[in-house]
This record gives structure tokens, C-alpha cells and sequence, in this order.
């Protein structure tokens, strides 16, 4: 297919990849990019407004904004990726499992995730956050823990119907250990929409943990965090909006981009849903 | 079906006790003395006070004694004293949570009608610039963080126009309410337009709608009665499934505009390590999500004559 017929038939996949490519690319090259220190400012620069040496503002310790949201992408990014890589790797293997060995083993996880369920995320992940004490490290176990259920659900269903298959049967057979089948013919085969579930994933951690920040409960104060960011300028609101609004639509344009580079690859993947959306 | 209603409802009281559980012991072991945090924070507190107050307050005796003397106290309805306000939960949670109720069911019928309205539009001009727009706006929709555009709101028609008020219940006036309801419903007006498109854009194709187009019945009778009605299904069970979601984020946006509900009260009393109020209101709205995901597994059966429950 040339270039130019995939980018118009999968618009989704290249804006949101785009978009989140650009800002991996930030968070990467944050030391190279940054105008001034994150960490350091001068007080006689305090809540200055966006202008030509501080493109978007300063904060009331005269921070530079722009600064710390190029860093802040960083950790964003890292607290999404890992986060998500804690939850998939649980819902992976609890759904292969639980779709693959089925009875009383398929009760009790799916039974678990069912109770997990039975919570709102950002009620159990304020919990944990209570329980363990705010912090990046915490963050990244209580939204680890959190987040997993919908991943393993799928796995199972996926695994469900990939188990039915004669080319399991065939490695049954001659003999392949159940280890061996989960890993080398179950999993690549349910890997597509696992991918898209990771990527909404990814999108889902960061939101969430900007929220905690936001609450006080996650990311402390000097971190560079956007939630962390966005609850400092609250009490700047009325006279130095900019303190909020720019780590707001740094937030956003990276959630936007996950999103839209989820649906892409969900279309992509998906040719039924292609059909409808059309 | 009347097995499953019974299955569904019996299903419904062990979840109930694990969740229950589950908080207790979550709750229960977080680090922080709520007799210690009493004192004055620059004076401190006098050792025998706080032992007093542990002991009043049950904190000397294992978990599990706690545990049950807990779900003993819970099945009368009695979900313990406030370490803080030095009152019963149950009372604190009576006033809070019509706020909530009231914050989270306007939201929800902004979220619905809003929703609903622009996924079909876009569905039945599908393709169009009107398709486009909605379908963007719905995916930003989903992508905007409520505290953010809580506080955005809150500078435009606060502080720059002066409109509406930003801050508080107000006696529970209408104009308080606007922002935090539209704040609030924004993420699920856009979620509930894009399963509404999808749903409507799944029926269009399907043979009775071009059956009922070729036997001459009028657009809007097409529309209405077979495409609207049809597609109506999967979106009331996702409206309900969203409300008990909808307690949760309530968390954030009370917090934005300091609301007097369950939600900015829950966040408070993880700061004041008032493990009474922090029980009680999880629990609360651990349950209300329970109890709206169950009725809406047993109404799905009405709305949808389709669905085999055996």
C-alpha cells in the first residue's frame, strides 16, 4: 500500500501517533529543548505572564512554565507507560490463564476481577494512594493495581477462542507444555487487541494520575508533574490564569493524542468497525 | 428470568460484603494516628489523651475485632462516630450526599440529552461536516481533564464575565450548580455520542430498515420509530453503568467547586485521617455503583425483549 493511500485510510492511527510520537520526543530531549531550569527560579520573575523570555509564564517561585511542562512530559509519559506496563502485564496474565486453564481456576480470577470491577478506579486508586502515602513510586503501584481488569477480560475472551483453535489442538498434540502454547501460539495471536486496550491504558494512568496530583495525593510539590502543576495554580487563578491553563492543554493535547491513536489502531485492527464507522 | 433477578440479587450480597471488606482492611492499615492528628498541631497532644482516644475509639483492639464489631454496627444501619466532628457518619453522609445525587443526576441529563442528540445527528448525517465536528469534539470530549476545565470554567465565567457563581452550594440555587453539572457531564456527553453513532450507524445497514424504506414508510417514521427506538438500547445501558462512574469523578469536580458532597468530604478525610467518614463514604458510593449496575442488568431484559437471561 503507498504512503499516501495508508495515512488517508488510517487518519486516526497518523495524527495520534503524531501526536504522541511529538511528545516522546519532548520528553526524550527535555534537557536539550528546555529554555531554563525546571527546578530553579528567580523571584523577582515571579508570575510574570507569558512574554519573549518566558514564552508561556512563570510561576510564583518565577519558574519558567514551559520548562517544567517539557520535563513534566517526562514523567507524565513514564508514569502512564509504566503504569500501564504493570497493568497489562497482570491482565495479560491473569486472562491467559484464566482463559486457558477455564473451571475453577477461570472462577476464582474472574471472580476477582469482577470484584475489582465492582469499584470506580479513581476510588480505588485514592485508596491505595491513602494507604501508601503520595509519591511517583506509589503512584505507579496503586495505578498498577488498579487499572488491569478490563486488559484481563479481554485476554480471556481472546484466549477463549484462540484455545478453540486446531492449531492449539495440533500443538496439544504433539506434546507442547501449556507454558510453551500460552507463549509462543496463544499470546501473538491475541496481541492486536491488547495493543488498543494498552494505549486507551496509557491515556487512562495518565489521567488518573494527574487527578491524584491535583488532590494532593500523588506527585508532590517541586515535581514538575501536570496534575501537581495545575493544583499549584489554582490559588493563582484569577490573576496568573497561565499557571493552570498551560499544563491543562499539555494534559489534554497528550490524552487527545493517546485517544485518537487508540481508536486509529482499533479501526485498523478492526475491519468490521471500519465498515461501520465508513 | 425470575432465576436470574434471584441469582443476580443473591450475586449481589457477597459483592457487597468483600467490597466492604476489602475497604475495612485497606482503610484500616494506612499509616497516620487520627488521636495523634487531634492535637494542636503546634502544641502537640498530651500522651494520655491520645491513649484515651485510641481507646475510645476502638484503635487498641486487633483488626479483626474491629472488623467485626464494623460490619455488626453496619448491619443496623450504623456506620460509626466521626473522629473529627465527633458525629454520627450516618448523619454527615444524609447531608452530603443529596448534593452529590443532585450534582451527579444534572449531569447526567445534561451528558444524555447532549449526547444522545449529537450521536445521532452525526450518525444520520454521517460523513458530513456536522459528522465531523461532533465526532471531534467527542473525542475531545473524552481527552479533557474535569479539573482542568473545571478551573477554565471557573476563570471565564468567574472571573472574566462574572456570570455565574464558581464556588459553593449557594442553598442549593440552580446557578450554582451549572458549571460543576457541566463539568462534570462533558466526558460522558461525549462518550454517550460516540456509542450513540455507533449504535445507529449498526442499525441503518441492517435489511428491516431498508424493508421499511422500501415499503414507502415516511424518513421520520423510519428514524424515529425503527433506527431512534432501536438504537436507544445499548445507550440507556450505558447511560446507567455511567452514573455509578459518575459518583467517582464527582470526587474531583466537588473538590474544584468546593461542594459540600460526599466527594470533597471523602477527599478531606484522607487528609484528617477520619477513617469513620473515609469507610462510610466509599462504602456509599462503592454500593450506589453496585446497586445501579445490578438494576441495570435486571431492566436490560424490559428494554430489549431480545435478551435470553437462561
Amino acid at each position: 500500500m503507498e504512503l499516501k493511500t495508508f495515512i488517508k485510510r488510517n487518519k486516526g492511527l497518523v495524527i495520534g501517533g503524531s501526536i504522541v510520537s511529538t511528545v516522546i520526543i519532548i520528553a526524550i530531549f527535555a534537557s536539550l529543548i528546555a529554555p531554563h531550569s525546571f527546578r530553579i527560579g528567580n523571584l523577582m520573575d515571579s508570575l510574570s505572564p507569558p512574554c519573549k523570555k518566558f514564552w508561556l509564564g512563570t510561576d510564583q517561585y518565577g519558574r519558567d512554565i514551559l520548562s517544567r511542562l517539557i520535563y513534566g512530559a517526562r514523567l507524565s509519559l513514564m508514569i502512564g507507560f509504566v503504569a500501564q506496563s504493570i497493568n497489562t502485564f497482570i491482565g495479560v496474565t491473569l486472562g491467559l490463564i484464566a482463559g486457558y486453564y477455564g473451571g475453577i481456576v477461570d472462577d476464582i480470577i474472574m471472580g476477582i476481577t469482577n470484584i475489582t470491577l465492582s469499584m470506580p478506579v479513581l476510588i480505588l486508586a485514592l485508596v491505595i494512594m491513602a494507604l501508601l502515602g503520595p509519591g511517583i513510586i506509589n503512584l505507579f503501584i496503586a495505578l498498577g493495581l488498579v487499572n488491569w481488569t478490563y486488559t484481563c477480560r479481554i485476554a480471556r475472551a481472546e484466549t477463549l477462542s484462540v484455545r478453540a483453535t486446531t492449531y492449539t489442538e495440533a500443538a496439544q498434540a504433539l506434546g507442547c507444555s501449556s507454558f510453551r502454547i500460552l507463549r509462543k501460539h496463544v499470546l501473538p495471536n491475541i496481541l492486536g487487541p491488547i495493543l488498543v486496550i494498552v494505549t486507551l491504558g496509557v491515556a487512562d494512568a495518565i489521567l488518573v494520575a494527574a487527578t491524584l496530583s491535583f488532590l494532593g495525593l500523588g506527585a508532590q510539590p517541586p515535581t514538575p508533574e501536570w496534575g501537581a502543576m495545575l493544583s499549584n495554580g489554582r490559588n493563582y487563578l484569577y490573576f496568573a490564569p497561565w499557571i493552570s491553563i498551560f499544563p491543562g492543554v499539555a494534559l489534554f493535547i497528550t490524552i487527545l493524542g493517546l485517544n485518537i491513536l487508540g481508536d486509529g489502531l482499533r479501526d485498523f485492527l478492526d475491519p468490521h468497525l471500519k465498515t461501520i464507522k465508513r | 428470568m425470575l432465576t436470574f433477578f434471584i441469582r443476580r440479587i443473591v450475586q449481589f450480597i457477597p459483592t457487597v460484603l468483600v467490597v466492604s471488606f476489602i475497604i475495612f482492611i485497606l482503610l484500616n492499615v494506612m499509616p497516620g494516628d487520627a488521636a495523634l492528628l487531634s492535637g494542636n498541631p503546634r502544641g502537640g497532644i498530651d500522651p494520655k489523651v491520645v491513649a484515651a482516644l485510641r481507646a475510645k475509639w476502638g484503635l487498641d483492639d486487633p483488626l479483626y475485632i474491629r472488623y467485626f464489631r464494623y460490619l455488626g454496627n453496619l448491619a443496623h444501619g450504623d456506620l460509626g462516630i466521626s473522629f473529627r466532628q465527633n458525629r454520627n457518619v450516618s448523619d454527615i453522609l444524609k447531608v452530603r450526599l443529596p448534593v452529590t445525587f443532585r450534582l451527579a443526576g444534572l449531569a447526567m441529563l445534561f451528558a444524555s440529552i447532549a449526547g444522545v442528540s449529537l450521536g445521532f445527528l452525526s450518525a444520520i448525517y454521517q460523513g458530513s461536516a456536522i459528522d465531523s465536528v461532533a465526532m471531534v469534539g467527542a473525542v475531545a470530549g473524552m481527552s479533557v481533564p474535569n479539573f482542568w476545565l473545571g478551573l477554565m470554567l471557573m476563570y471565564l465565567f468567574g472571573a472574566l464575565w462574572r456570570v455565574l457563581p464558581t464556588s459553593g452550594y449557594g442553598g442549593g440555587q440552580f446557578s450554582y450548580m451549572i458549571l460543576p453539572a457541566f463539568t462534570l457531564g462533558v466526558r460522558y456527553m461525549a462518550l454517550l455520542a460516540r456509542i450513540s453513532r455507533s449504535s445507529v450507524l449498526e442499525i441503518v445497514y441492517q435489511d428491516y430498515i431498508k424493508t421499511a424504506r422500501s415499503k414507502g414508510l415516511a424518513e421520520w417514521t423510519v428514524r424515529y420509530r425503527h433506527i431512534f427506538r432501536n438504537a436507544l438500547i445499548p445507550v440507556v445501558t450505558v447511560i446507567g453503568l455511567q452514573f455509578g462512574g459518575m459518583l467517582a469523578s464527582a470526587v474531583v469536580v466537588e473538590t474544584v467547586f468546593s461542594l459540600p458532597g460526599i466527594g470533597s468530604l471523602l477527599v478531606q478525610s484522607i487528609f484528617n485521617r477520619d477513617i469513620p467518614v473515609l469507610q462510610g463514604s466509599i462504602l456509599v458510593i462503592v454500593v450506589t455503583f453496585l446497586i445501579v449496575n445490578l438494576m441495570v442488568d435486571l431492566v436490560y431484559g424490559y428494554i430489549d425483549p431480545r435478551i435470553q437471561y437462561d
